[in-house]
């Protein structure tokens, strides 16, 4: 299935190659007949070379040209996987604070670091074409802190037996699990498609291309030693 | 001389251990031919009756869950486990991510049970984080206390195969879990009536007029249902198509014991 994928690529490729190629020598006949004629002949012939070099330069860079584009796009693509779960996990925000608040009104603390930490979050727009080393730890060490104030939180539920078996404390619980999970995976999925992007506009001769079109490179997150997993559910 | 040969091996296992510090996870291999239901753990007995069920539901469906042990989770999470997994061998179909997963590691000497449901994305409209947490603690957990491993997955396959399928919704579920005192009294009265009819037919009827019966030719969509009552013909594998592809994010549920 693979290699049927990059066949079809290349097939288009050369179609528009022999396209091309076809019209050059179409061109160098004439230049050849000229050639019969006179010295000047030469000289021509020289410059079809040239002209067929060049259209291949072309050809060639457009192709690579698109491949970029369309690796960037996967990037892209990841980036947005990674805004959803964050804000998914961000909606659940609400309904978690307001049912922790049922049963523990006094943890203010614990609601405020919440809301501060959603606050932060809130604040920091980021999309796929900003996105360089700098804005992303931004967003990560925020992202983080909001983590922090959730498992704080949940952690709260250990005090208060009666949120502990609220089943909508439960489920918003899971829902919070399944999200940093997802977090987890989008991130990763990320990293991965940001290194392959990476890897293929350094490399010789496509990072020429890159530094003409401005193609930067994109940076990856962080891995977190314990601070990403999700507070875990235990029945015991 | 035998004791010093396997230290010396534990040594180097160590020593190769540490120096990749974040181990790759060694997953198993998808299974050639393959199959829904695999007890690598060795914990689910008899898993015949499993697969059959599972392999009829994907090939009713399209969805495709699979049932996995595990000795081992190597230091991973298990959802972590499960999504690696499912990706590698593609479980679901790939345009509709319709795979499930449920992962058991047994109590054993590497450390307490833990269990998994891992639902691929174009399941997660049906069965949702919560409801997967709802499954486990339910259905899975209390069997997996009693070492009724084989039971605990019939129990949580019971629920799952026709959620999944959109027979049944997580609503009604809950609802029918509140008044579980009563349906599970209905259940056993239903039973027992079965029973009893089944047995009298036995009895009177030959061979060939049982085969005509609904018993064994009836549109029982979940054969096992009834504990046992796995009635589909001889599997062949395969038949279902196998893996699809499919991947997973994350969603679903987890929970230890």
């Amino acid at each position: 299935m693979n290699n049927n994928g990059n066949f079809n690529p290349m097939n288009g490729g050369n179609q528009g190659g022999q396209g091309s190629n076809f019209d050059i020598k179409n061109g160098m006949n004439g230049l050849n007949m000229g050639n019969l004629t006179g010295k000047l002949g030469k000289g021509c012939s020289g410059l079809g070379c040239l002209i067929a070099a060049l259209a291949a330069l072309v050809i060639w860079g457009i192709s690579t040209y698109n491949g970029l584009v369309n690796d960037q796009q996967e990037v892209e693509k990841a980036w947005a996987n990674v805004e959803t779960q964050y804000q998914r996990r961000a909606d659940l925000i609400d309904n978690l604070v307001n049912t922790v608040k049922g049963y523990a009104k006094h943890e203010r603390e614990t609601f405020e670091a919440v809301t501060n930490a959603r606050t932060k979050v809130g604040s920091i727009e980021l999309n796929a074409e900003n996105l360089d080393e700098e804005t992303l730890k931004k967003f990560q060490s925020a992202q983080n802190e909001l983590s922090g104030a959730l498992k704080s939180l949940i952690a709260v539920s250990e005090n208060y037996p009666e949120l502990k078996a609220n089943e909508n404390f439960l489920q918003l619980q899971s829902q919070l699990e399944g999200t940093e999970n997802r977090i987890a995976t989008v991130r990763e999925d990320f990293n991965k498609v940001a290194k392959e992007y990476n890897t293929k506009i350094k490399q010789f001769p496509k990072n020429i291309f890159a530094g003409i079109f401005g193609f930067k490179e994109k940076p990856y997150f962080a891995a977190q030693a314990g601070a990403e997993n999700a507070p875990k559910v235990s029945f015991d | 001389m035998k004791t010093n040969r396997l230290r010396l091996i534990a040594l180097l296992l160590t020593v190769c251990c540490l120096s990749s510090t974040h181990a790759e996870l060694q997953l198993p291999e998808r299974p050639n031919p393959p199959r829904l239901v695999n007890d690598l753990a060795g914990v689910l007995g008899d898993t015949r009756a499993m697969e059959d069920s599972l392999e009829q539901f994907a090939m009713k469906t399209s969805n495709q869950i699979a049932v996995i042990t595990v000795n081992d989770l190597q230091g991973e999470d298990a959802w972590y486990y499960a999504t690696q997994l499912g990706r590698k061998w593609g479980v679901g179909g790939a345009k509709h991510n319709n795979g499930v997963i449920i992962l058991i590691k047994p109590k054993n000497e590497n450390g307490g049970g833990k269990v998994t449901i891992q639902v691929g994305k174009g399941l997660e409209g049906a069965l949702t984080d919560a409801f997967c947490s709802t499954i486990i603690r339910n259905e899975l957990i209390p069997k997996f206390k009693e070492n009724d491993y084989s039971g605990a997955v019939w129990n949580a396959l019971h629920v799952i195969m026709p959620v999944a399928a959109g027979e049944y919704s997580e609503e009604e579920y809950n609802k029918a879990h509140e008044d579980d005192g009563w349906a599970s009294i209905l259940c056993l009265i239903l039973v027992i009536v079965f029973m009893i009819w089944a047995m009298s037919r036995n009895s009177g009827g030959t061979g060939s007029s049982r085969n005509s019966g609904t018993w064994g030719g009836g549109p029982i969509i979940f054969p096992g249902s009834f504990g046992g009552g796995h009635s589909s013909g001889g599997s062949s594998g395969g038949g279902w198509g196998g893996f699809g592809g499919g991947s997973f994010g994350g969603g679903g549920a987890s929970g230890s014991w």
